[in-house]
């Protein structure tokens, strides 16, 4: 009696851990099926994109503000934000909220890129902490730049500030040290302008770690892997 | 029973079981291999096209730079037999940077090789992303009445992208009119699209078309592609004529563009019936009309004057104040010597608000 019942749940395990895996192949190849199906159809969309139409089209490419948080990043700012300002893409503006920095980051932007504060108002739609103050270049080189001084507040807060100062129809959210390729708005823009009734709300883009690859001026000139080896193959 | 149908599954579980193993194995000694195999015949094809590709650029760019186009067919005689894919490839890439003019040499050194037929056959592939590029090749390398007939079928096709790539092509051959066909066009045409055609319009056709007849269609879609365009060619908008329909258009984008369409003629931004301003986010049309280059207080005072919305007459000002060239100074004359009392204390207000008072 006890023998079995031990064989006859033995056997109804088994059967669920069949079931189990049947169901998670099944799951697992219709994933790779709809990949398969999504793969073509990106390809198709993108096979030969000449951006050069969206670069033309001047201002009337949606206009795009890319918000870029800095906290205590003086090392780094200025080769950062100059990045920002080479993007490809004709109709956009650099946002550079400046989180409370205790460091010497506000004042390493003010020098080199000859920043003046301006009187603006900030309509506050998201409440965020207070802004110190709104600074343009007197450059016009330099006209696609903003920066905001504010009370520190945390990444999120920063983004938000960024947002209520923004003008433009669609923001990018980076921090100030990610580097973008120098297509990434074009890209990004590209399946917004894509849809027919140009309703898109958000679009999510490919992240990748930067160790390996060489910069000049903070454009990526070459992208390759890490020559550091893992611990594990030494 | 039941044990005896549970011991035959057991076995069968167990066969199928050793034929994972072995798969597992095989799939272990065949994945790297096969990787190998592909990279090695990659990077062998590479090499391969890179000679290519420098070869034939060293016959080619002497004929697009200085060469005689009348002796094209001597290329036939220095190179001989070539590789399409390359050939098309390099053609591909210099029509890019290539307008009108020069677009025809493109065209005759492609009429050498007769490419036409070559991408006609890619066009007649099942794959679509074959289809496509081959498509969009054509539109550099140019068609002629031998492709006439498909890229009037794909015209009418489903896919966008199809249609799209084959309506480039008959404008260029000329028989797709965009005064005479786009007011009927009866799909969506997105941003993209109307990017991709203003490409077109602006360095691939000898004169680019009036736009205006666009703004009798019914579809809204190329209402606001008229409207675009219009303004990226600098083409004036009479609205004396009959244009009531797009004039006193409720949708929020065709009165977006209409502004600013209209704001490249100053005259024409003080018709009463273009202040129709009730559709769309007021603050940030406002604040995104008074950045263009071309907007002066003169013209941001027009709509002041044209509404009794406080509220709205306020966000004016402080627009004219933060974005237009020389507002802050206007607004500071104003507030010292303007005699409308309503304009004058708003200027004051607004500047004592902006020096934190």
């Amino acid at each position: 009696m006890g023998n079995n019942f031990f064989t006859d749940a033995g056997e109804v395990i088994n059967m669920l851990f069949l079931i189990y895996s049947i169901s998670i192949v099944v799951v697992y190849t219709s994933m790779s099926a709809i990949s398969i199906y999504y793969f073509f159809y990106y390809r198709r969309r993108n096979i030969e994109i000449n951006y050069d139409t969206l670069l033309s089209a001047g201002d009337a490419a949606p206009s795009v503000s890319v918000i870029a948080s800095a906290y205590n990043e003086s090392a780094t700012i200025l080769s950062c934000v100059r990045a920002l300002l080479n993007l490809r893409y004709s109709n956009y503006d650099v946002i550079v909220v400046n989180d409370g920095s205790t460091d010497d980051t506000l004042e390493k932007l003010k020098k080199e890129f000859q920043l003046r504060k301006q009187s603006y108002i900030v309509n506050y739609k998201i409440k965020t902490k207070d802004v110190r103050g709104v600074y343009r270049s007197v450059n016009p080189i330099y006209r696609k730049l903003m920066v905001v001084d504010k009370e520190n507040g945390g990444k999120a807060d920063a983004m938000n500030c960024g947002i209520n100062i923004s003008y433009k129809f669609y923001v990018v959210c980076v921090d100030v040290d990610s580097i973008l390729d120098r297509d990434a708005l074009l890209r990004l823009v590209k399946v917004i302008t894509e849809r027919e009734d140009g309703r898109v709300i958000g679009v999510g883009a490919a992240v990748h770690v930067a160790n390996g690859c060489k910069f000049e001026n903070g454009i990526i000139i070459n992208k390759e892997f890490s020559k550091v080896r893992i611990w594990v193959l030494k | 029973m039941l044990t005896s149908v549970y011991n035959s599954f057991n076995v069968l579980l167990l066969h199928m079981i050793q034929i994972a193993i072995v798969f597992f194995i095989l799939l272990v000694v065949a994945v790297p291999c096969v990787t190998l195999l592909l990279s090695w015949r990659r990077k062998r094809g590479e090499r391969r096209r890179k000679m290519l590709h420098q070869k034939y650029e060293e016959v080619i760019f002497p004929f697009l730079y200085h060469g005689n186009m009348n002796h094209i067919r001597d290329i036939r005689k220095k190179l001989g037999r070539v590789d399409k894919e390359v050939f098309i490839g390099i053609l591909n890439d210099l029509s890019r940077y290539f307008t009108y003019k020069d677009q025809n040499k493109i065209r005759q050194i492609a009429a050498v090789y007769d490419l036409e037929s070559y991408i006609l056959k890619n066009i007649n592939w099942i794959l679509p992303s074959r289809k496509i590029r081959a498509l969009k090749i054509l539109v550099n390398i140019g068609c002629t009445r031998k492709s006439y007939p498909i890229l009037q079928k794909l015209q009418r096709s489903k896919d966008v992208i199809l249609r799209f790539y084959a309506i480039q092509n008959l404008i260029l051959y000329g028989s797709f009119g965009v005064e005479q066909d786009f007011p009927d066009y009866k799909y969506s045409l997105s941003l993209w699209e109307q990017m991709g055609y203003f490409f077109l319009f602006r360095y691939k056709l000898k004169e680019e078309p009036h736009f205006s007849a666009l703004l009798y269609s019914p579809n809204v879609t190329v209402i606001l592609f008229g409207l675009r365009m219009m303004r990226l060619f600098h083409q004036s908008l009479d609205i004396t004529r009959n244009y009531e329909g797009v004039l006193m258009s409720k949708d929020a984008q065709v009165q977006v563009e209409l502004y600013r369409l209209l704001a490249m003629n100053k005259e024409s931004v003080n018709d009463s019936a273009v202040i129709n301003v009730g559709f769309y986010p007021l603050e940030d049309m406002l604040s995104n009309y008074a950045r263009l280059d071309y907007v002066t207080t003169d013209t941001m005072l027009d709509i002041y004057h044209r509404t009794d919305n406080l509220a709205i007459k306020r966000h004016i000002l402080i627009c004219v104040y933060d974005y237009v060239a020389g507002g802050k100074a206007d607004i500071e004359y104003f507030a010292a010597h303007h005699e409308d009392g309503t304009l004058n204390e708003m200027c004051r207000n607004l500047i004592m608000e902006k020096n934190g008072k």
